[in-house]
């Protein structure tokens, strides 16, 4: 098998840019967000000798980048998961499904796409705003499924959630960001 | 199957995480509710504007170069 290897002088060019954007989804002081990815790199470098080559060089730059996420909240005393208590209930999804499980009439979805292989700025902001008005978790959850690659299974132990409350989170999360984007992107 | 356990359904099979029978259900479901099936659309554009996302442009190039710079020394 062959193991992972190391370049050190590509790091920036290539984890710079997907390691900040994920560092903001889950830290929203842009100066902090830089500092830590800064730190995380500088990290990297003094521990490559710890480098066995089991994971990929962009896991385990996430690795650290994750636990210094989790040491800068340590640090300000916040509990990162606690505002979503109560918020995974499965009722919550009343607001967009009626009494019987169908869409309520003004929540259902039009017909519309992006329909382009590029990804324009303004659809980038709407996204980022969007993304930004869900939960803390839901936030957290889509940072590691997209950004970081990580599995389904992972995130839930990342998460401390079960596998049934992490579909309830992410089923919730699509369904708010996807109505978010709807009504900001159509107007 | 009502809307709600449809869009679910939806979520999951874009992490390949549904039984075989409950992709043919939702199969059904899509064909008949219009809705749905511009939803279940959707999760698959969301999927690709999240990839665009993270590969967008995050630190400027005076920031990677004063990270570039801070990294040499390191070594």
């Amino acid at each position: 098998m062959s193991k992972h290897q190391l370049e050190p002088e590509h790091w920036i060019d290539r984890y710079g840019d997907v390691l900040l954007n994920y560092a903001l989804l889950r830290i929203p002081e842009r100066d902090i967000a830089r500092d830590l990815v800064q730190d995380t790199f500088v990290s990297a470098l003094n521990t490559v000798d710890t480098f066995r080559g089991e994971a990929s060089e962009k896991s385990w730059l996430f690795l650290i980048l994750r636990s210094r996420i989790l040491d800068y909240y340590k640090k300000k005393k916040e509990v990162i998961q606690s505002d979503l208590q109560g918020q995974d209930a499965d009722d919550a999804d009343d607001d967009f499904f009626d009494e019987k499980g169908f869409w309520l009439p003004d929540k259902r979805p039009q017909d519309w796409s992006t329909d382009r292989a590029i990804a324009s700025k303004e659809f980038m902001q709407v996204l980022d705003g969007c993304l930004k008005r869900l939960k803390a978790k839901q936030r957290d959850a889509f940072a590691m499924k997209y950004l970081e690659d990580l599995e389904t299974e992972e995130i839930c132990k990342e998460l401390s959630v079960s596998s049934s409350n992490y579909w309830i989170l992410i089923h919730r999360a699509k369904l708010q960001l996807r109505s978010c984007l709807e009504q900001t992107w159509l107007n | 199957m009502n809307c709600k356990e449809a869009t679910q359904l939806s979520v999951m099979k874009h992490e390949h995480k549904t039984r075989q029978m409950d992709r043919f259900r939702l199969f059904v479901h899509l064909l008949l509710c219009k809705y749905c099936r511009f939803f279940d659309r959707q999760q698959t554009m969301i999927d690709q504007e999240m990839k665009h996302f993270a590969e967008k442009e995050g630190l400027t190039s005076n920031e990677k170069a004063i990270l570039k710079a801070k990294l040499d020394q390191t070594t």
